[in-house]
């Protein structure tokens, strides 16, 4: 079973986004997403391909999407989770963390918004206009901050 | 209008109307006056702060800092009630200004090429973020949720108030300021003066990619950097756009003043009783 799922994840990137969305129904999801991991989905609700980061990222167009990695995350996710131990998470939407960004919180924070399952209206804690815009395939870099 | 959002600030105030070379003023000729403020734009180039006219009505990044760090005082307070440990521990102060239109801060540029400047004291928090030991344990992160519904900790929540349908205005504003002809023109002087010191733009991940660069901290790549900031100050780089930008905003936010003054001042009460509950209880 486990296999036949990862052979679907795999054909839904060969086909691309749009042929069919898999969901985290597919076996994989937000709990591909471990403590002190930023974690992006190329579909909404945490579905398909996916990358778990530790540290920064200064491009996503260098980091291969799992499980496959024979693609790369730049431009691709749609819903996104950040579990960081002691920091906060911006995703901006250009390399080397320029242009806009979106805001996350740490577990344990106000509110604690640190997910979003569809970036289609925006995402993250409202601490600016941009984030409340599309942001679907538009994530290009990401970084740690307000760390404790 | 509240006097400290309006007041002249410490920082570079850039008022662009009457700077040769923008475009975007001209264009913006025939467009009726705006209200105070809701076209004006607040570089600082030393820190790096970029304020456009929306922002001012969102809490800094700064008073944002304050907030949460009142916030997880009263977490702390609250989960002790409940036997439940959590430390305080305040924000780490964020160093490295904004990258809204790529790296723009000389010092920066020369101490970090385009690497985040970081703090000493942030370069450990990173190591310690990766450490699943350091986050809160399931007992400590019920306690805090459950001190998130006792009026002590949720006073110190902060979320925008402006209408979302307004957000996606401004969003798509902004993309049509910076596609827009004046827009193209500040790029095209920032790239005839990278070209002019022997750099080529890499436009793959972003508009204000540089060929060759990395976020490595090396002699080349801080060359690289001083080159390209030091383009930008030529051409006026981001004072234009940011005015440019700042211009386009002010019309949506002349519709929606009263919404926005609202938030504002949410705004500035929540940060003034944060700064209060700092200071009566550290």
């Amino acid at each position: 079973m486990r296999l036949r799922k990862r052979l679907a994840v795999a054909l839904a990137l060969v086909l691309g986004a749009g042929v069919f969305a898999p969901t985290a129904a597919f076996g994989y999801g937000i709990g591909e997403c471990g403590t002190g991991q930023a974690c992006t989905f190329i579909y909404d609700n945490y579905g398909g391909a996916w990358t778990a980061i530790y540290g920064g990222v200064n491009n996503y167009g260098n980091i291969a999407l799992n499980p496959l990695r024979v693609s790369y995350a730049n431009d691709t996710a749609n819903s996104v989770a950040a579990y960081g131990s002691s920091c906060r998470l911006r995703y901006y939407e250009h390399a080397s963390q320029s242009g806009n960004y979106l805001y996350f919180d740490k577990p344990g924070d106000p509110a604690a918004t640190i997910r979003d399952p569809a970036l289609s209206n925006g995402g993250g804690v409202y601490v600016n206009a941009e984030s409340r815009t599309d942001w679907r395939d538009r994530i290009s870099s990401h970084l740690w901050v307000n760390c404790v | 209008m509240r006097r400290d959002r309006w007041a002249l600030p410490a920082v570079v105030a850039v008022m662009l109307a009457t700077t040769a070379g923008c475009s975007a003023t001209d264009s913006q000729s025939s467009s009726p006056p705006t209200l105070p403020g809701h076209d004006r734009v607040d570089l600082n180039p030393e820190t790096g702060q970029i304020t456009l006219p929306v922002d001012r009505f969102f809490i800094s990044e700064s008073d944002y800092e304050t907030v949460l760090n009142a916030h997880a005082l009263a977490v702390s307070q609250c989960a002790a009630e409940q036997n439940v440990e959590i430390p305080y521990r305040p924000v780490i102060p964020e160093i490295g200004g904004s990258r809204l239109f790529g790296v723009w801060v000389e010092s920066f540029a020369a101490q970090w090429g385009y690497a985040q400047p970081e703090s000493p004291e942030k370069s450990a928090a990173l190591e310690r973020n990766m450490d699943p030991n350091y986050a809160l344990s399931d007992r400590q992160l019920a306690a805090a949720e459950d001190c998130s519904e006792d009026p002590d900790v949720s006073q110190f929540t902060y979320g925008g108030s402006l209408p979302e349908q307004v957000a996606v205005e401004l969003g798509s504003s902004n993309r049509e300021a910076l596609a827009s002809d004046a827009a193209n023109q500040v790029f095209d002087d920032w790239e005839q003066c990278l070209n002019e010191h022997g750099l080529r733009r890499d436009l793959t991940d972003g508009p204000y990619g540089i060929l060759g660069a990395t976020l490595d901290v090396t002699e080349a790549n801080i060359h690289l950097a001083l080159t390209d900031v030091g383009c930008k100050d030529e051409v006026n780089f981001v004072p234009r756009l940011a005015q440019i930008v700042a211009d386009a905003q002010a019309g949506i936010l002349d519709e929606h003043a009263a919404d926005l003054e609202q938030m504002g001042i949410q705004t500035d009460e929540l940060v003034s009783k944060a700064r209060e509950y700092l200071t009566a209880n550290t």
